[in-house]
């Protein structure tokens, strides 16, 4: 089927729009033709009749003038010999009928209109025949030159003839030469469509393999060169297109190798990194390690010297010699803080090494909190600070680890209270979309912005004159986040310079289903600590 | 407005040649009708035509040589124009040639002596003058050289060529010719009549002449049918009208301008002089046509030296 469309074939598009214009061309000019013809066989024909009606009127002037039917025969029969006049009829000056011959339709009413004319005249035209009438006159003679006559032109009416002319003949030849001319442009325009088929398929044979080599190239992803062929614009297409193939070509080759040694590279750095990775991971272990163990080893003979110092203690108190004893608490102190510091730097180690594990428990919200508050109040009450705490209404039960919850809770309160002098010491609590969220606020020195980020890291404090001043490890904020992600929470800090800090301490109210991938998290927590470290 | 196309003979100017009459006439009184001044006036025609009236004027000039003023007339000329012109010229006489001098007969005649030519006149009309109309006489004489075995004559005429046949009859009978002469009064009749004449004419000894009738010579009913019945018969058909050679009359007579222009100078001479009309003459031609075809259909053999008097023969090579 042809049609113009952009899913056809060039020569397909190209064939209809020429056949359709062929067609087109073809029939308008036959009609137009047959139309011409038509027009010019019956002006032909008409002006034909009107010399057969003056002839035959100027036959008539014998019969006429001796008004003798017998000398009008002549005249009828030669009238009557043309194929196409059906009838004809003499008439005298008074129309009435001299002679009429064959078949002709006439009303005395309309002689004196059809022989108004002083000349041949197509008097009526009817649907299958034409009436033709012409005046019959006597004209004087007339000289070769006017002026050798004494008067001038003369003429005498003496009659009228009238001749019935058929319009088959006219009918036939507009039948025939419309249904001819139409089956030769038909023929002529299907003759024209077969050439023209026959030379777009060699004009586009070119264009066509141009695009089945584009095509096969495309399809099997080679680099397939086309032939140069055909008119001078498909060949510099050929041409643009196989020097691009040469182009792609090339290319493809260059990345081809580029790529190749990429990988390898690839390979080599993967190989370096993952190395790196391991020798890193077994070093943390093996710090982690050696942290838990020389923490524990530390701890062992601490605990052990804090026992005698708290028997010493006892006895010398029974023997009432309290200057001893003041020292010997003193001395008991600073034990007490370097064993708080060996538990931190063993949690730690644990958390980092993945060794720390979550014992989730069932407590309500209301018991935990309290809890710490008791904890806490003395703590802040040293400093002169408020402490406040909010409880919502609603006390849901918690599944968490409850020691390490409290330890986050009381981390932070400690530090509030820590760094806040005459202020308010703020706690509260609430339960927002399964998550228990509590809020730790404070009135304190504030932490600068550009360090907020750094708090959480081992051993950081925001400056040293802080550590001077409030004193601590820096460890207690690595801790609880350590915690807090692995209970699968999160720790976040909003804090302003001299304005106070809050922290946020956030926990799903049921402990994660999958404790070890919180382990894990934990794991890759500390590998980024680490890394930090 | 008409050209008007006045010329003197003289070489020398109108002034000169006027002083040169008035001296003549003072010592010669009987020469002063010789120098009268004579107008012509004719139709500008375009040729041929022009070449008759030329004849003609050339005939007129031959017998009147001096003060000839020749007035050739556009198709649109002033008639008064015309008429003061000639009396500034002081003409004394006047010929008239072609329609559109004749024309001028009723605003001339009473002032000029004047006579028409270049017509076929009859006795009918009120001005002299050398008609068109060729002499009986002369086509019958013509008839005896070109036809020796004729001896009947038919001829059909109207009240408007009687005056010819009146003539015809006084030749006929001088040069022994039988002369069946018969009035119609319309073209029926004569239709009639001449297929009378076809039934009892015989070829060889017997002849029909068509007068110059537009009745009985109608070239559109008559002579088709005279043609086609006489060439059947072997009739011997002769025409007045020169032109009828041509379609297949045996012969007619052409008329001699330079005789006719001439005897129109006589003609108006002798009405100036004598105050008499010469009324209207047939044209004295001899200049006879002869259809040599329609004659060797007759059987009628011309030796050379009279085929070589022919004025014209048809047809023409």
């Amino acid at each position: 089927m042809l049609l113009v469309g952009n899913q056809n074939s060039l020569r397909k598009q190209l064939l209809t729009f020429l056949g359709v214009s062929i067609a087109l061309l073809s029939l308008t000019s036959s009609i137009v033709a047959a139309w011409i013809a038509v027009n010019q066989s019956r002006q032909v024909l008409e002006h034909h009749s009107l010399q057969i009606a003056g002839n035959l009127a100027h036959q008539s002037l014998l019969s006429l003038i001796t008004e003798s039917k017998e000398n009008a025969e002549p005249a009828l029969d030669q009238a009557m010999a043309f194929n196409d006049v059906s009838g004809v009829a003499i008439f005298t000056e008074r129309m009435s009928l001299l002679q009429q011959r064959g078949e002709i339709d006439w009303q005395s009413d309309n002689l004196p209109v059809w022989f108004a004319e002083e000349q041949p005249t197509l008097a009526a035209d009817r649907a299958d025949h034409w009436i033709i009438t012409a005046p019959v006159y006597l004209q004087e003679e007339q000289g070769d030159y006017a002026e050798f006559e004494l008067a001038g032109d003369k003429e005498q009416l003496l009659g009228y003839v009238m001749i019935n002319v058929s319009k088959d003949s006219l009918q036939s030849l507009t039948t025939n030469l419309f249904s001819y001319n139409l089956m030769i442009g038909l023929g002529f325009a299907t003759l024209l469509l077969w050439l023209q088929n026959a030379g777009l398929k060699r004009i586009t044979r070119p264009l066509l393999n141009l695009s089945q080599s584009m095509n096969e190239a495309r399809s099997s992803g080679e680099h397939n060169y086309a032939k140069v062929e055909g008119p001078m614009e498909v060949r510099q297409i050929a041409e643009s297109y196989n020097a691009m193939m040469q182009v792609l070509e090339q290319q493809e080759d260059k990345l081809v190798k580029l790529n190749s040694g990429l990988e390898t590279e690839v390979e080599i750095r993967t190989k370096e990194l993952t190395h790196a990775r391991d020798t890193a991971l077994v070093a943390v272990r093996t710090q982690s390690e050696f942290l838990a163990n020389i923490s524990h080893e530390l701890r062992t003979p601490l605990q052990a010297t804090m026992g005698y110092i708290e028997l010493v203690i006892e006895e010398l108190e029974d023997e009432a010699m309290d200057e001893p004893v003041e020292d010997l608490r003193e001395a008991m102190r600073a034990s007490t803080r370097l064993l708080a510091l060996i538990n931190m730097i063993l949690d730690l180690a644990k958390c980092e090494s993945g060794k720390m594990e979550l014992m989730p428990q069932e407590i309500s919200l209301h018991s935990l909190t309290q809890e710490t508050e008791a904890v806490i109040r003395p703590l802040a009450s040293k400093k002169q600070n408020t402490f406040k705490v909010y409880l919502p209404e609603e006390d849901p039960v918690l599944q968490v680890d409850k020691e390490k919850a409290q330890q986050v809770l009381l981390n932070l309160l400690s530090n509030a209270c820590k760094f806040t002098e005459k202020g308010t010491v703020l706690l509260s609590a609430s339960v927002d979309d399964g998550f228990v969220v509590w809020q730790v606020s404070d009135t304190g020195i504030g932490i600068p912005k550009n360090q907020q980020n750094m708090i959480f890291d081992k051993f950081r404090q925001i400056d040293g004159s802080v550590k001077r001043k409030y004193g601590g490890t820096g460890l207690g904020l690595a801790i609880s986040k350590h915690f807090t992600e692995m209970m699968g929470g999160a720790l976040d800090v909003f804090s302003e310079t001299g304005q106070g800090t809050t922290f946020v301490f956030k926990l799903p109210l049921t402990a994660p289903a999958d404790p070890v991938s919180q382990n894990l998290l934990s794991k890759n927590s500390s590998s980024t600590d680490l890394e930090k470290l | 407005m008409a050209e008007k196309k006045r010329i003197l003979n003289s070489d020398c100017g109108p002034c000169l040649r006027t002083y040169i009459v008035l001296l003549l006439g003072l010592f010669l009184p009987g020469l002063v009708l010789a120098a009268d001044t004579l107008a012509v006036i004719y139709p500008e025609a375009p040729p041929p035509y022009k070449q008759v009236f030329d004849q003609i004027v050339e005939g007129i000039e031959a017998r009147h040589p001096d003060r000839l003023l020749r007035y050739p007339l556009e198709k649109d000329y002033s008639r008064n124009h015309l008429l003061s012109q000639l009396e500034d010229d002081r003409v004394d006489m006047v010929v008239t040639l072609g329609r559109r001098g004749y024309s001028l007969i009723g605003d001339l005649s009473g002032k000029y002596p004047l006579v028409s030519g270049a017509l076929p006149l009859t006795p009918a009309n009120t001005v002299s003058g050398v008609s068109l109309i060729a002499d009986p006489d002369t086509l019958f004489s013509q008839l005896r050289n070109l036809s020796p075995t004729t001896q009947r004559i038919f001829v059909l005429y109207t009240n408007k060529s009687r005056w010819m046949v009146d003539l015809a009859e006084k030749s006929a009978a001088k040069k022994g010719f039988e002369l069946n002469a018969k009035r119609v009064n319309s073209l029926s009749d004569a239709v009639r009549a001449y297929e009378a004449i076809l039934d009892q004419a015989q070829a060889e000894t017997d002849a029909i002449w068509l007068p110059l009738d537009k009745v009985t010579s109608n070239e559109t009913v008559i002579l088709p049918m005279l043609l086609r019945e006489a060439w059947d018969r072997r009739l011997v058909l002769f025409s007045s009208k020169p032109s009828h050679v041509k379609r297949g009359t045996l012969f007619s007579i052409y008329p001699n301008n330079q005789q006719s222009g001439e005897r129109l100078a006589e003609m108006v001479r002798e009405l100036y002089l004598e105050r008499t009309a010469p009324g209207v003459e047939p044209s004295r031609s001899q200049n006879v046509g002869v259809n040599l075809r329609t004659a060797v259909h007759l059987g009628l053999e011309y030796s050379p030296s009279l085929t070589r008097s022919f004025y014209r023969t048809f047809p023409q090579p």
